[in-house]
Parts: C-alpha cells; structure tokens; sequence
C-alpha cells in the first residue's frame, strides 16, 4: 500500500508537464459540461418564469349578480388543473387598467361609464400549463353560464411550447454531444500518460506485480486528475456565473448538488479513464511480446537476402 | 522443474515456432540454449515465464501447467523466475538501488526487507558501490548486472537470459557469463539463449540446440553454423 501511494506521489512530480496537461484538458472539459448543465439550468428557470406568467382570464356577463359569481367560481374550482380562482370586479380591473395606462389617458375619458367586464382570474397547476390542457379547460369555462369569453394568450403560449421543446432538443443533443466529447477526450489523454509509462508496467509484468498492484498507481493518479480537473473548472465557473449575475438578474449559478454532480463527473472521468487505459494498455504490450518472433523472421528473411 | 511435453506453437497457420517439443530442465542446472534467429528460442523462454501459450501440448512450470493456470496465478508463478534481456529493461527514471528494489515493491513487500534483500542482491553482482547512479550512467555489462540483481532479489529456482550479452562488449561479457555461473553453483537453474557460440566452449553445461521449432543435436547446429551448410 505504501509502494502505492509512493508511486502515485511520484508519478505526479516526475510527470509534471503531463499531469498538467491531462488536468488541463479535464478541467476544461469539465469546464464546458458544467457551462452546459448551468446553461440547462438557466434555460429551465427562464421556461418557469415564463410558464408563472401564464394565467386564464375568465371575463363574466355584467349582468351576472352575486350569488351567480360565487357559484361560478365555485364550479370553476372544481376543474382539473385549476390550482386557484381570484374575482376581479369591474372596479378593479378599471383600477389596475388604469395603473397599466396613465391616469389621465384621452383613451379612457372617451367613455362615460366602465366598459370593462369583471373577470375571474384563473391560476392553473403547473403540470397542466401545456397548450392542450390550457385549451381543454378554457372549453369547459365556456360552457358555463355567465361567461362571456374566456383567455389565455393562446397564440403565444403555442409559440413558447414550441420553443421550448426546440431548446430541449438541442440542449439534449449538445448534451450527448458534449459529454461523448468530454469522455472521449479525456480518455485520450489519460491513455497517454499511462501509455507513456507503458516500459513501468511491462516490468511490473514481468517481474509478478499482480494486475491490481499494477492498475492501482495509474487508477488513484486518474482520480486525483479528475478531481483537480472538476474543482478548477468548478471554482472557474462559479467566478464566470458570478461576473455574470453582476449583469444580468435571474442568472442562477449550479446549486451545490449540481457542483457535486459536476466533481463526481470528474472523479469518474478519471477513474473509468484510468481504468480502461491501464488494462488496454496491458494487452497491447502482452499483444506485442506475443506477435515479436514476426518481427525476428523479418530480420531472418533480411539476413538471407543480404547472404 | 520445467517439462515441455509435446509442445506445438504456430503464429500463423503456415508457420511453426515450436514444432513437436520435448524438453526438460532440472532443478540447478546450467543449460545453452542455441539455435539461429527464428529457432525458437524466445518462443520457449516467453513460454516457461507464460508469456505466451501452447497451441497444442503443455508446459509445467514449478508445478503450474500451462493448461490449468489462472490468470491471477501467473503473477505468483513469476516470482519463482528471473528474466533478463538484451536490451536490459531497465526503468531510466530510477537509480540502480530502486530499479532493483522495484521488484519487490511492486509485490508488496515490507520496507525493510527489500532493502536488506536489495542490498544483499547488489552485493552479489558487485554493483553495490554505484547503487545510486542512473542507468544512463553506467556501462551496458554494469546495466545487464543491475538487471540480474533484479531478477535474482526474489531468489529465483531458474534464472532465464535471453541473450544477455547481446549488447555488451567482452569484457563486459565475460564478467556477465562469470556472474551467471556464480549464480548457478548458489543453486539456480540458468537457461541462457545465446548466438555466441564461442561462449559455450569456454565453460561448462548442458546445451539444447534448436532449429525449426526443434531440439536437435548441437553439434548439428555449430556444423551449420562453421561447416559452411546454410
């Protein structure tokens, strides 16, 4: 164990340059899947902020009275999908049409009375704001009495769905698209270090290290980059969200189960590259001493020659 | 301790390494191995340290066959054998005292007994006074010591050298076979390939001549070799 860590130790001092390197390229690996995840991440908290804002006016008849209203609401209520009902008098809606407006608007002195209807405002659950639920409940509010019309900005909520599902797909290709590319590249690199030893490991063969002994040095050295690698790009992206939360609100930056998703992502970029490469690595020189006595026929078939 | 029963060895359908082999080496015994490039020589060294595998046949090795090892064995059974090389294998980045050390490093051994097991090794290829020089910074017959010490650390039953003086001049060559032969009358078995057939003449052992995948009478071979057959 202690000849282990001794390597390992050692490994990563003898081998600066290289060990910078393969941390380099993890970190910045990990760098642009964490600039990806905290991308989604945003892309998620815009869709919300934006899915908040959607609500269903229910415009009611002027001569619908009280105990209309209450019974109205009342039935609204029990709809599927309906979280919550708000009654807007005629009052208030001049009142907040007013806010929205200037107060002293030409607009509103042209009519002599209130030509707004009270409404009820409509809060739907979350899980049912999508563009087909939306219809589906705004259909039933019709069909009760004292509604007048109901609305919920369908046009724009079709062109937000679409969007949406647009952004999905391509965060979820990027997605794929970065990850193999990180995977792959810092494998890559890995197997170079590892490969730059490969004279270390054939001794180690030779002389009866057990597979484990071997692997070991080359598994924690994987480890340790990957971990480097995701705190450096972790530390880096948390100081670029911070810059640019200074700019732009509602940014939101990777909450701590995401920065130990992104350190764990490192860790196991290490290890499973690492691992792969010590055992490939193994077999190819095993392939070579098999497949040598070829080389030594060549050199035969050369000596005849030259006789 | 080492029996090639029958052994057959093909690299590729058209071509036999080992041909129908039947060997065997005692225990403490000094044997040649000669044979041109392409005898087979490595082929049966890479077999008896399980490099390689029969195609057909078997090869028992300090009581491992290579019919029933496991791969988790093989390791154990190599600790049982010293190999050295042309080329040496030496690691470049370490000094003579670890790269002989390494060997017990790497199979877990206590501090202080590599150490008094390393010393012990440098002092029997006399070697012990420049333990903390670097390959670079010694000869190729002080580097092919370095790699005897190392192989012979873990007391080895046979000690296999793959033309090892390949690479180094006479004098060099000389102090290796001497060394070789010291190690042979502590006990260990040595099989050592060779080309120089001028080195068999001078010393004592058993001699196994190979051609074509297989044993043949040595004299054949240096009729071949000096009588002017090709």
């Amino acid at each position: 164990m202690i000849y282990i860590l001794q390597e390992t130790v050692k490994g990563f001092f003898k081998n600066k340059s290289m060990n910078l390197i393969t941390i380099g390229i993890i970190t910045i690996s990990i760098f642009i899947f964490g600039l990806f995840i905290a991308g989604t991440a945003n892309l998620l908290n815009v869709i919300q902020i934006a899915e908040d804002r959607i609500e269903m006016i229910v415009y009611l008849n002027d001569n619908l009275d009280s105990n209309g209203i209450k019974l109205l609401n009342e039935q609204i209520s029990t709809i599927l999908g309906v979280q919550q009902t708000e009654f807007v008098s005629k009052e208030q809606s001049l009142e907040n049409f007013k806010k929205e407006m200037s107060e002293n608007s030409p607009l509103l002195s042209a009519f002599e009375s209130n030509p707004l209807p009270a409404s009820i405002k409509v809060t739907v659950s979350m899980a049912y704001k999508t563009p087909d639920y939306l219809k589906e409940i705004s259909e039933k509010l019709k069909l009760f009495e004292g509604v007048e019309d109901v609305d919920y900005g369908s046009e724009w909520i079709d062109d937000l769905d679409r969007l949406i599902k647009i952004l999905f797909l391509i965060d979820i290709i990027l997605g794929i698209i970065i990850t193999l590319s990180s995977v792959f590249v810092v494998f890559n690199t890995i197997r170079l270090t590892v490969y730059a030893r490969s004279e270390q490991i054939d001794i180690m063969d030779l002389v009866g290290a057990t597979e484990t002994y071997i692997e070991f040095p080359y598994i924690i050295e994987g480890i340790v980059h990957g971990f480097l690698g995701a705190i450096i790009s972790t530390v880096i992206l948390y100081s670029l969200f911070s810059f640019i939360a200074t700019k732009i609100p509602n940014v939101i930056f990777l909450n701590s189960s995401l920065i130990f998703f992104l350190v764990l992502f490192g860790i196991i970029l290490g290890f499973t590259g690492s691992f792969m490469s010590v055992k490939q690595c193994m077999n190819e020189l095993r392939e070579i001493k098999r497949l040598e006595p070829v080389g030594k026929r060549k050199s035969l078939s050369r000596s005849v020659k030259g006789k | 301790m080492i029996i090639f029963k029958n052994v057959y060895k093909y690299y590729k359908k058209d071509w036999v390494a080992l041909n129908n082999l039947n060997l065997s080496i005692e225990k403490g015994q000094f044997n040649y191995l000669i044979g041109r490039s392409g005898a087979g020589k490595s082929t049966l060294m890479k077999m008896i340290y399980m490099e390689i595998f029969p195609t057909e046949g078997e090869v028992e090795v300090a009581g491992f066959s290579t019919k029933t090892i496991k791969q988790n064995e093989i390791p154990l059974m190599r600790r049982k054998i010293g190999v050295i090389f042309q080329d040496f294998k030496l690691l470049k980045d370490r000094n003579v005292y670890d790269n002989v050390a390494f060997a017990l490093q790497v199979t877990g051994e206590k501090y202080s007994y590599i150490r008094k097991k390393t010393l012990a090794a440098l002092a029997a290829v006399k070697m012990s006074h420049k333990r903390n020089s670097f390959p670079y910074q010694i000869s190729g017959g002080e580097q092919q010591k370095v790699a005897i010490a190392r192989a012979i650390i873990k007391e080895p039953f046979i000690l296999l050298a793959d033309e090892p003086t390949g690479n180094i001049d006479p004098e060099g060559t000389k102090e290796i076979l001497e060394l070789l032969f010291e190690i042979n009358t502590r006990g260990t078995a040595v099989l050592m390939a060779t080309h120089d057939y001028s080195l068999i003449k001078k010393s004592f052992g058993k001699v196994i001549g190979l051609r074509d995948g297989k044993t043949v009478k040595p004299d054949d071979i240096f009729k071949m070799e000096f009588g002017g057959q090709s």
